[in-house]
């Protein structure tokens, strides 16, 4: 659920299609910059009412959806 | 009652500061700039002032909309960097650009400050029966900046814009609207310090007297030697905003965001447009940008981007327009407007 969600943000923000996207995708291979990831950490707060002080370790997808997980 | 935009001017000072100058300046590349800012290079002061840009961009407005400086009825500036608090930047215009019958005043609502000013001017036009307006937008930013900390001087640039308006009772079309906003609960966001208080009678040693400074005014000035930005809240900020600024003024004035020929956003970082450009649904061509040889020029970038539309030849009699700002204060707002040159 959290992960359906998440690959919808990271596909929507990158321009990419959610079949690219696993829970093992790393940011960096999917040619990400700082506000990309930026874009895609905000919404998820928002999605999911929770507060990801440090974007910048965020390194996976999984590393997102996992701290969703265990804060929301 | 209707009210349209019927001149434009700007002006620019005379230092070119490219990326690869700033490369030199602070660790950072052309290529990392363009990127997460649409920045190429932007223009800063040699020493010209605040009050003189402002006048050369008034100047040259009141020559393209072609009017007798004498029927100016309001001059209004917006910056957050002129020289003295009194006679304020719109006097000494006024003095100097021969509009003798102007009222003029100054106002600051930061980067939001131009739009506000329109705003403004459109109320006091109507209510105090006037006929013309110009509302100025003027920043020297590289006063304030401080060009050891790479993540604020690569955005900013100098300079000033100016728009004359014209209010006329001839025509009965509800033309104008107008969206304002502020939040000052999110104000450390993006902060500079004023002149502090140094009189003799107040503790040198702490330049502000901490026993009546509220902590979160001492957390602000402390923060704020240079202009202060939090990038990441300010990024959050912008995009919700100018999201909710453009959608509003679009539903006020029962026109749909396909019936506008250009929105004119506050020009602080391409990507914020994009952004914003996308979750509403719409091509980045119905955003007018010059953020790549402009920077973020503050009050100034909103009118000077009019002036580059209008000398480009992007607009015609009747176009309707969304101009939208946000910043420092927190503040935002857009408002619809008709352009026509012509009567």
């Amino acid at each position: 659920m959290v992960f359906e969600k998440v690959r919808e943000i990271v596909a929507e923000n990158l321009g990419l299609e959610e079949d690219e996207i696993t829970l093992d995708s790393k940011f960096e291979d999917l040619d990400v910059d700082s506000l990309d990831l930026f874009q895609v950490i905000m919404e998820a707060e928002d999605e999911f009412g929770v507060s990801i002080e440090k974007p910048e370790t965020m390194l996976t997808v999984r590393d997102v959806v996992e701290f969703i997980e265990a804060n929301k | 009652m209707s009210i349209y935009i019927r001149g434009t001017g700007s002006f620019q000072p005379g230092i070119k500061l490219t990326n690869k100058d700033l490369e030199k300046m602070v660790d950072t590349n052309d290529q990392w700039i363009v990127e997460r800012t649409g920045i190429k290079s932007r223009n800063i002061s040699d020493g010209i002032t605040t009050v003189e840009m402002a006048l050369e961009a008034g100047k040259r407005c009141i020559k393209d909309a072609g009017i007798n400086p004498e029927e100016v009825d309001l001059i209004i500036v917006s910056s957050v960097s002129t020289e003295m608090i009194t006679p304020t930047c719109s006097s000494f215009i006024q003095h100097k650009l021969g509009c003798k019958n102007a009222i003029a005043f100054d106002i600051n609502a930061a980067c939001t400050g131009f739009v506000y000013g329109v705003a403004n001017a459109r109320a006091m036009l109507k209510t105090m029966n006037m006929r013309y307006a110009i509302i100025i937008g003027v920043d020297t930013l590289s006063k304030i900046t401080d060009y050891d900390d790479r993540s604020t001087c690569v955005l900013f640039g100098d300079g000033a814009g100016a728009v004359l308006i014209e209010y006329s009772n001839e025509e009965s079309k509800d033309n104008f609207h107008a969206y304002l906003r502020s939040d000052g609960s999110l104000a450390r966001y993006l902060t500079g310090v004023n002149r502090l208080n140094e009189s003799p009678f107040v503790d040198r040693k702490n330049s502000v007297d901490k026993e009546y400074l509220d902590e979160d005014m001492e957390e602000l000035i402390n923060n704020s030697k240079y202009l202060y930005m939090d990038g990441r809240e300010v990024f959050k900020f912008a995009t919700k905003k100018i999201i909710e600024a453009i959608k509003t003024v679009s539903e006020m004035s029962n026109t749909s965001l396909d019936e506008v020929k250009y929105i004119v956003p506050h020009q602080a970082n391409s990507r914020i447009i994009e952004y914003s450009a996308r979750k509403l649904g719409l091509p980045m061509d119905r955003f007018f940008v010059n953020i790549d040889t402009m920077g973020n020029t503050s009050s100034a970038s909103i009118p000077m981007a009019l002036d580059d539309m209008n000398k480009q030849g992007l607009m015609s009699d009747g176009d309707k327009l969304i101009l939208t700002g946000f910043g420092g204060g927190m503040t935002w707002g857009a408002v619809f407007v008709e352009w026509s040159k012509h009567k």
